[in-house]
């Protein structure tokens, strides 16, 4: 198998759009809907991204038919649930959901960089890929992500998520969650990371976030729920969200 | 945390203003738990000294969980000493040959 970086982005090469599938739990179709999703918009998709919306009240049976169905139709599936425990439990975690079929998992930094680097050893031994937070797409994020850290007595303060791209970089990552809202942190996280980390970004539309700013500023794929899922015609949705975003493009090209 | 790699992050130095003094991000969630009222905070039995902290600062606001107990190395006596109101504990218990002692002489232990 190629690795999860290779395989994301050769199934973007018609779209970076990652769909943020996360319906509420008053939804009693949420699975017969997520296949409906796959199969309806795959086209205009390079992944699907898998929250507790749908992993808490799904069992394993379905969780497993979902990543299949989504690799059937050329889609890399990604868990969201900002792991952050200890070794044991994130070793645990992690390998659940590999023998589930996920292609990478979320984390959570605080955990710290030499337990990001054990679950990324891990993960790649299975081609399987780890994104980190970085920074959050919500308001609310800003007061924790921006503060100011002093990793030793005489070092310069810098805003934390600064401290989170150092450690994706040097756990080896693949990746790092900076929110479209946050379009100047994009750019920064860019400059720093160049290709070693592809930059995913939430937060377009119903958050605030424009995919077009995103991309010119550095992000690699866009995570899009809310925009596509409540609207009338999500074919339709998606397809706009792509072309007014420039963002149904081959990867090479841009 | 209980895990000693989270030492690192837990601890680090933040600086809320430009003139105010760094304290450890721990002391912040501390701070942040109880200005949101939240019931418990999480603080691992492998830091005694940390539990002993937040247990003077937050007094009855919050109860105090500690995991970590036995496979990772905290010790339960040591915890609920300095401050632990409830102890979380796992694998010590579930990898037992005999669960029930176990859970008994943890018990023992701890109070």
């Amino acid at each position: 198998m190629t690795k999860f970086k290779t395989r994301i982005r050769q199934s973007s090469t018609d779209s970076r759009i990652i769909l943020a599938n996360d319906y509420d739990s008053t939804n009693k179709k949420i699975f017969s809907q997520t296949i409906q999703n796959i199969k309806t918009l795959h086209k205009f998709l390079c992944g699907i991204k898998l929250n507790f919306h749908i992993l808490l009240p799904l069992g394993k049976k379905e969780i497993i038919r979902i990543n299949k169905t989504a690799h059937q139709y050329g889609l890399q599936t990604i868990a969201d649930i900002k792991l952050n425990d200890i070794g044991n439990t994130n070793h645990i975690t992690s390998k659940t959901l590999w023998d589930f079929g996920f292609d990478a998992i979320i984390i959570n930094p605080i955990i710290g960089p030499k337990a990001i680097r054990k679950i990324v050893t891990e993960a790649h031994k299975r081609d399987k890929g780890v994104i980190a937070l970085c920074h959050m797409s919500a308001p609310e994020a800003k007061a924790s992500y921006e503060i100011n850290v002093k990793l030793s007595k005489n070092s310069k303060p810098k805003p934390l998520y600064q401290v989170f791209l150092k450690w994706a970089i040097s756990s080896h990552a693949d990746g790092i969650i900076v929110g479209a809202t946050y379009p100047k942190i994009i750019k920064y996280c860019k400059k720093i990371s160049g290709k070693k980390l592809d930059i995913y970004s939430p937060g377009i539309g119903t958050q605030g976030g424009s995919g077009k700013k995103a991309i010119a500023n550095g992000s690699d794929f866009l995570i899009v729920g809310r925009t596509i899922l409540d609207s009338k015609d999500p074919v339709r949705t998606v397809k706009q969200t792509g072309q007014r975003r420039n963002c149904i493009m081959p990867y090479e090209r841009t | 945390m209980s895990a000693p790699e989270a030492k690192l992050s837990y601890d680090i130095d933040v600086k809320l203003t430009k003139k105010s003094k760094p304290i450890p991000l721990y002391q912040l969630f501390l701070k942040w738990a109880i200005s949101n009222k939240a019931d418990g905070i999480i603080v691992g039995a492998t830091f005694p000294k940390i539990i002993n902290d937040c247990k003077k600062i937050t007094g009855k606001k919050l109860d105090i969980y500690s995991p970590g107990i036995g496979t990772q190395g905290g010790n339960a006596k040591k915890a609920i000493a300095n401050g632990s109101d409830f102890l979380i504990v796992g694998r010590t218990i579930l990898d037992s040959k005999d669960p029930v002692r176990t859970v008994k002489q943890l018990l023992l232990a701890s109070t």
